[in-house]
């Protein structure tokens, strides 16, 4: 479909018309946020887009930290290490905390109970 | 009744993203697929909150289209800007000719159906005439 000629140094594909979630879905989860009067189809079909890039951002920077412990398989863990690694990935901190071994965790109640 | 999914995106269509994303010999586990779907969500929330402070910020109630473009930037995820321009592009196109089309069909069908109604009448007209012979 792309002409491939020796002048063009750039080999444009077509651009992506479609997105893979539902849209209707997409803009009910805009809407959940009360603060949003109105959102027009076209930022809806930029949010689903966006978010498609996103995934795939995502789904890389965890298989690049998978990888670099020698597996194959993306685990929580992996994840939970570029949120807190990368700045972008800030506002996932709350959705993917690190998370810690239970003796530590009884250690930080009992010095948070023993503060009251 | 309204599930909780329905304010979550499907994790078929996510994890057909996340597939298409990595090698074919990656895998995912359970825990990561429920996380990366609520990723997802979270996603689209940050985006929408902060294109909304913007569209609040120029005294409009619609978002737009350059809402999401500003808030991309602010979250410093503008290098996905240039396709998402170019996608946005190609699909008013799309829909602008979809329109016209539609336009073209109905006029089409509209005359086709007069045309129909126009037949059966005739044969409704002739088979009565016949009944009374």
């Amino acid at each position: 479909m792309s002409s491939k000629s020796g002048s063009s140094p750039k080999k444009r594909s077509l651009p992506q018309t479609t997105t893979s979630f539902p849209l209707a879905r997409v803009k009910r989860i805009m809407k959940e946020d009360k603060d949003v009067i109105q959102c027009s189809n076209e930022s809806v079909f930029l949010v689903s887009l966006a978010t498609e890039y996103f995934l795939d951002y995502f789904a890389k920077k965890s298989f690049n930290q998978s990888q670099s412990e020698k597996r194959r398989t993306v685990t929580y863990k992996d994840i939970a290490k570029i949120v807190k690694d990368i700045d972008q990935l800030e506002f996932l901190s709350d959705v993917v905390p690190e998370t810690v071994p239970l003796k530590k965790a009884l250690q930080k109640q009992k010095e948070i109970k023993g503060l009251n | 009744m309204t599930s909780i999914d329905e304010f979550e995106l499907p994790k078929a269509c996510v994890m057909r993203v996340i597939k298409a994303a990595l090698p074919d010999n990656a895998l995912i586990n359970k825990e990561a697929k429920v996380v990366m779907t609520k990723s997802a969500t979270i996603f689209i929330n940050y985006l929408t909150a902060t294109a909304n402070d913007v569209t609040k910020s120029t005294n409009k109630k619609i978002l737009s289209a350059n809402d999401i473009f500003s808030a991309l930037e602010t979250l410093e995820f503008d290098e996905f800007s240039d396709k998402l321009k170019d996608a946005l592009e190609g699909r008013l196109i799309k829909t602008f000719y979809k329109k016209k089309k539609k336009k073209k069909k109905k006029k089409k069908k509209k005359k086709e159906k007069k045309k129909e109604i126009e037949i059966k009448i005739k044969i409704e007209i002739k088979f009565e005439i016949r009944q009374f012979h």
